[in-house]
């Protein structure tokens, strides 16, 4: 009897010694904005990431090597940013660095992450400033599609319209001002006349006087670039003050959860990278899992957006493990690893909730991911895909009913 | 003109807020001499009790308004015995350090308690309703926060100078020692008057959380802008604040709309107020 | 006639930190009577005044008021006791009117008078001290000598039974010092006991049955003032501004 439990205890030391040997783990590290006024997006992308992990290593891993995330919080500040991801890498000495959210803070560690080099499984930053940094980065993979892309798409829906004055106001942080500055070469190329143009400071809650104006300005469309917190006072006061656009096109990156339930979300439009309804068949098993885990349906694209950062980071891996497979006791060196990754996603063709994905050139950078995006409104609580008309899901309404001419 | 209108009805309503929540901040810093850095953070938290009564309970904010304006005059008196009491008569910095650090704790239960959700907003039903007069809109709620900022006004004003519990409250704002020897009991007026000050904000945030929401960032923005009015009302000067508030809502009402950039510049402007006053007239700008 | 002791400090030490302000300072106050301290600067006269009103607690000893011990209690505790004072540097309520301030003594002292009822006595003091015609006058405006005089009458309105005069008679003109000292005797007439600190030794010399000498936060010696001045150690330490005028 004693020497079987000597034997099982034996047993059980050693194997945790083997599992916590370096070599069976996949160390990944994630910095993401989990505090501060950016904090509801890093939450976000966290609870994916954490449902790909959990997922994965459910099924055994990779290989039998569990994936592990150190999760690091930029706060969405630059300074702080750099200072975790230097522990992330040197002091953790991650191999792969993950996450993302704020072009402001991906231009502040640039210069920190190229001197170690790591693969960078980017989910953030959009602005184009963010891209030429990464420019000459050959291990760098953006999923987030650049501002540039949405602004193209949005431009093609305005036009799609018939509108012929547009309203801009826009937060003044680089998110908005760049988006602006980029914005609106491109509508007046296309023909609009920009009547507004306006900033304002995200998370001031006061938007009577800016719609006073735009009120009196009488734009077809009113377009606004702000934060998720800023919409519900801008829709108040478009309320209060009777203003009637014929369409009122907001652009956060992530949305209030109540507002699709609240009476003046009715009309809204927006550009959308993902929203549940979206017809994929990864989607429907998405927010599945989703659910199952944590009793709720995901509200935001960072949600599978996480997930998919480390699903298709996975699958990579995966195939340059299945080679190591094939013929025991081979070995790469870690930069022939590395390398062996980076060719793998470069030539992944991936079903994820947002449909297809695969790296391709974009203006500046090699390995782009997503690109596309779509018009989306608010209806009834539900947002319907209204544009392009090939994916669309209900017929877009504008204009708009005035406020006064509305049941709610 | 139309517009000219407007933006005079949005800076008065507008000012309704920054009413309530001047009178709350100028009580703690007449009366009990604590410069209350944290004075947002009460207000942000009446607005989320507001919300968790609304969506746990069930119970509209309109009717949970004086429990939860009761309920932070309660956390306020505590906060006043474990803490400020003690750093009353130190240095200012040691009550901006103290106050300071009380708002960051505030802030942070409240993100833990938010979670994943960046704003917490509720609909009751009359949340959207406004008027149209001749194509000027007035919204009901801030219309409602306008009213209840009045009646504080004048009933705070009543209450200072016609009763006993008031005038004890001017005597220890006016010179402490000179209350304690003629038998007024300082630390209990203390205690009452830090709790009806945060008790306020904490009002004001019930307010805020029907017109607009709650985040746990809001506050801070609130406690500047009252320090702002405070300066340029005068200490211990409630028509002042009236008048300053009303001011300061239209300024920045006006400013936004008709400015280019305005909205930027609208916050610069209460820094600027006080950075004037000070070098002008720092006991204020209003006689009492 | 044995006279009654009213107040009473038992060896009431204190230290700020580690200064040593007062120390073992024992005084007895007979009923009716007006007990003077005097000392130069800096002896500890005024923290003895702010140890017996309570401003700072005993860092030991005891203080005994008509034979109770109030040693632990808090200011406006010793006030609804029957303990008023003034402050040498004066401390009105400066936005207040005189009349408001002589109410705010009524209203929170020894008597809990109705609102009414204090504006009514407030009048009547007002009157008493020679301040009704300044009775709307603001606090702050109030030249020196009816600052004084107000002083004594918001302490008078809380009806003390014992007030604590600190350096009522600096900067007052021979006619008002005059007024003050017949204002004293008049208050110990109406049942009042006095502690005094000050420095005018003629008035010292008038109003005072007893004198206690302090220094160096010690009690020097005490007794009837004629001792007390020709006593060697007094005249070493300290001896008094004689006002010539």
């Amino acid at each position: 009897m004693k020497k079987f439990l000597q034997i099982i205890l034996t047993i059980i030391v050693v194997s945790m010694f083997v599992s916590c040997g370096k070599g069976n783990k996949i160390v990944m590290g994630a910095l993401i904005p989990l505090s501060g006024p950016g904090a509801a997006v890093g939450i976000g992308t966290k609870e994916g990431m954490d449902l790909a992990v959990e997922e994965i290593n459910a099924s055994g891993g990779i290989y039998g090597k569990k994936i592990e995330i150190i999760y690091e919080d930029d706060g969405n500040n630059p300074k702080q940013a750099i200072a975790k991801v230097e522990k992330l890498l040197g002091k953790d000495e991650v191999k792969y660095l993950i996450g993302g959210m704020a072009s402001g803070v991906t231009i502040g560690i640039a210069d920190t992450v190229k001197n170690y080099k790591p693969i960078m499984a980017w989910i953030g930053a959009a602005s184009r400033f963010a891209e030429e940094k990464y420019a000459d980065a050959d291990w760098f993979f953006h999923y987030h599609p650049w501002e540039y892309y949405n602004i193209q798409s949005t431009a093609d829906f305005f036009a799609s319209t018939g509108a012929k004055t547009i309203a801009i106001l826009f937060e003044d942080s680089a998110f908005g001002s760049g988006g602006s500055a980029l914005a609106i070469p491109m509508f007046e190329a296309k023909g609009f006349k920009i009547v507004v143009k306006e900033s304002f400071k995200s998370g001031s809650p006061n938007f009577t006087p800016l719609l006073t104006k735009v009120k009196a300005a009488n734009p077809d469309i009113l377009y606004v670039i702000c934060y998720a917190a800023d919409v519900i006072p801008l829709m108040n006061a478009v309320k209060e003050l009777d203003v009637n656009p014929k369409l009122i096109y907001p652009v956060p990156p992530a949305w209030p959860a109540e507002f699709a339930s609240m009476p003046i979300s009715e009309y809204v439009a927006q550009l959308n990278f993902w929203t549940p309804d979206f017809p994929y068949e990864e989607t429907k098993k998405f927010n599945e899992k989703f659910q199952k885990k944590y009793g709720k349906m995901p509200v935001s694209y960072w949600q599978p957006l996480g997930y998919v950062n480390i699903i298709s980071l996975a699958e990579a891996i995966k195939a340059v493990e299945a080679e190591l497979q094939k013929e025991a006791g081979k070995k790469y060196s870690d930069e022939e690893y590395k390398q062996k990754v980076i060719q793998a996603l470069a030539n992944q063709n991936l079903d994820t909730p947002f449909g297809k994905l695969t790296f391709k050139p974009s203006q500046k950078i090699k390995y782009q991911g997503f690109t596309n995006w779509l018009t989306t409104q608010f209806r009834k609580g539900k947002l319907e895909i209204v544009f392009p008309t090939e994916y669309k899901t209900a017929d877009l309404v504008y204009p708009a009913p005035k406020w006064k001419d509305r049941q709610n | 003109m139309n517009t000219f209108i407007q933006v005079l009805v949005n800076g008065i309503l507008q000012s309704g807020t920054y009413m309530i929540t001047t009178l709350g901040l100028a009580l703690a810093v007449g009366v009990v001499g604590i410069l209350n850095l944290a004075h947002g953070e009460f207000l942000m938290v009446g607005a989320f009790l507001s919300i968790i009564f609304y969506t746990v309970f069930g119970i509209d904010p309109l009717i949970s308004i004086l429990i939860v304006s009761l309920l932070i005059l309660l956390l306020g008196i505590g906060t006043y015995k474990i803490s400020l009491k003690k750093v009353l008569d130190s240095a200012e910095v040691n009550q901006l350090l103290l106050t300071f650090g009380i708002s960051i704790i505030l802030q942070n239960i409240a993100v833990l308690y938010s979670g994943s959700k960046e704003v917490m907003v509720i609909n009751p039903p009359y949340r959207d309703l406004s008027w149209n007069i001749e194509g000027i809109g007035i919204s009901f709620s801030k219309t409602l926060v306008f009213i209840i900022a009045l009646i504080l006004v004048i009933t705070l004003f009543y209450i200072l100078n016609n009763t006993k519990v008031g005038k004890s409250m001017r005597a220890v704002e006016q010179n402490r020692y000179g209350a304690y020897i003629v038998g007024i009991n300082a630390d209990r007026i203390f205690k009452i008057a830090f709790g009806v000050s945060v008790g306020l904000a904490g009002l004001a945030g019930v307010m805020l959380s029907i017109i607009l929401y709650a985040t746990p960032f809001i506050g801070f923005n609130y406690t500047l802008k009252a320090f702002a009015i405070i300066m340029m009302a005068g200490m211990g000067n409630l028509r002042g604040i009236l008048w300053s508030s009303l001011i300061l809502g239209i300024i920045e009402s006006a400013l936004g709309t008709y400015v280019p950039g305005g909205t930027g510049w609208s916050e610069g402007i209460f820094f600027f107020i006080i950075l004037i006053i000070l070098l002008v007239k720092p006991e204020g700008i209003f006689k009492k | 006639m044995a006279e009654k002791i009213i107040l009473e400090t038992r060896g009431i030490t204190k230290y700020f930190g580690g200064l040593r302000a007062v120390y073992n300072i024992s005084l007895k106050l007979n009923e009716k009577n007006i007990l003077a301290i005097i000392g130069p600067n800096g002896a500890g006269k005024t923290t003895t005044f702010n140890l017996i009103s309570g401003v700072f607690p005993v860092s030991s000893g005891n203080i005994i008021f008509e034979g109770k011990d109030i040693t632990k209690t808090n200011p406006a505790e010793r006030c609804h006791l029957g303990i008023g004072r003034t402050f040498q540097i004066m401390q009105p309520f400066e936005d207040m009117s005189v009349l408001e301030n002589i109410t705010t003594g009524a209203l929170f002292g020894r008597h809990k008078y109705s609102l009414k009822e204090a504006k009514q006595k407030s009048l009547e003091i007002a009157k008493r001290f020679g301040l009704f015609e300044y009775k709307d006058f603001v606090g702050s405006k109030l030249p020196l000598a009816y600052r004084k005089k107000l002083e004594i009458a918001r302490a008078y309105a809380t009806s003390p039974k014992v007030m604590l005069l600190d350096e009522v008679m600096e900067g007052l003109n021979p006619a008002e010092a005059r007024e003050m000292i017949e204002t004293i005797f008049s208050l110990r007439d109406e049942g009042i006991s006095i502690i005094m600190i000050d420095h005018i030794m003629f008035t010292i010399k008038e109003l005072a049955d007893w004198v206690i000498v302090m220094n160096y936060g010690e009690k020097l010696t005490e007794g009837k003032y004629d001792d007390v001045v020709k006593s060697k150690e007094v005249i070493e330490a300290y001896l008094g501004k004689e006002e010539t005028c």
